[in-house]
């Protein structure tokens, strides 16, 4: 479907160095659309077929993204579909940030199902790389939301992070770790806690303990 | 002084040259009545919308225009000013030629890799990506009046994108070459088809403008 969000299929018409955007062609449609350079997960040559989601619809234009949330939920979605066709996992959230390198999807275990363990042999780097030079990080999703910011602040591992307070009245969450780790969940210029933020749709604030 | 002697040189040439490109361009009511038709009929349900980008897809949405007329009278007057049996073979022709269109579009799939059926034609055939189209300026909103019509259009839809692809993408432009003159050829044929079927049903026929280089980039090719 031609609507926000949408995964579809494209071939790059043209692609010239000069300008900012590729002419992309969808598949099977005689729409054409744009994707940005800078919205690109991939270097991208005239005649190379992807997928992308729909950014954005205005004056008539359709903006494709390779590097937007919607995208990487259904990128991933694309790839564990053989799951969701089996009603073992479901993709619940996906956020990213601009130059972080990474997207953290959030995905829930249906029937009782481990949907890390599960959906891990379906998140191939080669599969991924298809698509997109991002890295797809699978997140744990929970309904407490204490817990589903720990499961998110991986690869922060869980035993540097110390406590997770919630305050709910400031819809703000405060996350203590280990001093000496305090880098490691803040990410590269602040992407990790950034990416975490987006992902559990609250303030997420990282301290150092004690 | 001599700035002054400048602009006075400049600017007749510039007024003439707009008058000029005023004429060649239809005026602007003119172009936001056909805008307003278009999106008035793309809301009717059966309306298909066309953006054919290529030379040869406009002339071939044009001579659909007229040959989706002429199938639409010979059928109304079937046992009436036509005879039945001039009626079959009309219809037969306009089959023979649909199915053409359809061996070209596997030809065209083929080539490019691309189903066309299977990729979803009318998967994104919503009514907000109908106006979407239907907004471009040079794109036609046809409501066919027969189902030979209505075959043919949702054949120019599948076969253009089809040909973009493969001119743009080719990388074996000798393969590329006989699907581009193959498609020429089938528009001069159509235009001789729809001349056909519309002096059958006694209509008019005009012969839309730049068919002539089409017939003559024909003739080259062959």
């Amino acid at each position: 479907m031609l609507k926000i969000g949408h995964l579809i299929p494209a071939t790059v018409i043209k692609a010239l160095p000069d300008y900012s955007a590729y002419l992309m062609a969808i598949l099977g449609t005689e729409h054409m659309a744009l994707l940005d350079r800078t919205h690109a997960g991939l270097h991208l040559r005239v005649g190379d077929n992807t997928i992308a989601s729909v950014y954005s619809i205005k004056d008539g234009r359709i903006h494709l993204s390779q590097k937007s949330a919607p995208f990487y939920r259904r990128l991933t979605e694309l790839l564990v579909s053989p799951l969701l066709m089996e009603e073992k996992v479901k993709v619940v959230h996906a956020a990213a940030v601009e130059g972080a390198g990474f997207a953290k999807i959030a995905v829930v275990g249906l029937n009782g199902c481990n949907p890390i363990a599960e959906c891990k042999p379906y998140i191939k780097p080669e599969a991924v790389r298809q698509y997109t030079n991002t890295k797809i990080t699978l997140v744990r999703y929970s309904s407490d939301i204490e817990q589903y910011v720990r499961n998110a602040f991986y690869p922060g591992h869980t035993d540097d992070l110390k406590e997770v307070i919630y305050f709910k009245e400031m819809d703000q969450i405060n996350v203590f770790v280990k001093p000496e780790r305090l880098g490691l969940f803040l990410g590269k210029g602040g992407a990790n806690v950034a990416t975490v933020s987006k992902l559990v749709g609250k303030q997420v604030y990282v301290y150092p303990a004690g | 002084m001599s700035e002054v002697d400048v602009v006075e040189t400049v600017e007749p040439t510039e007024a003439v040259e707009v008058v000029e490109a005023n004429v060649q361009r239809r005026d602007t009511a003119t172009t936001a009545r056909i805008a307003a038709r278009k999106m008035r009929d793309v809301e009717n349900p059966a309306s298909i919308v066309i953006d054919p980008r290529t030379r040869e897809g406009h002339m071939m949405v044009k001579l659909m225009f007229l040959y989706d007329r002429a199938v639409s009278a010979i059928r109304m007057k079937a046992g009436l000013s036509i005879t039945i049996d001039k009626v079959n073979e009309s219809l037969l022709q306009a089959n023979e030629f649909t199915q053409r269109l359809d061996a070209l579009t596997g030809m065209f799939s083929e080539m490019s890799g691309i189903n066309p059926y299977g990729t979803g034609t009318f998967q994104y055939e919503t009514p907000e990506a109908k106006r979407l189209l239907a907004a471009r300026p040079r794109s036609y909103v046809f409501i066919p009046q027969s189902e030979e019509g209505r075959k043919v259009a949702l054949s120019i839809k599948r076969i253009f994108p089809l040909l973009i692809h493969i001119r743009t993408t080719s990388t074996d432009f000798a393969r590329a070459g006989a699907a581009i003159t193959s498609i020429i050829q089938s528009i001069v044929d159509f235009c001789n088809l729809s001349e056909q079927l519309l002096k059958t049903a006694k209509l008019d026929y005009e012969i839309p403008k730049g068919m002539g280089a089409l017939v003559s980039a024909a003739a080259a090719n062959i």
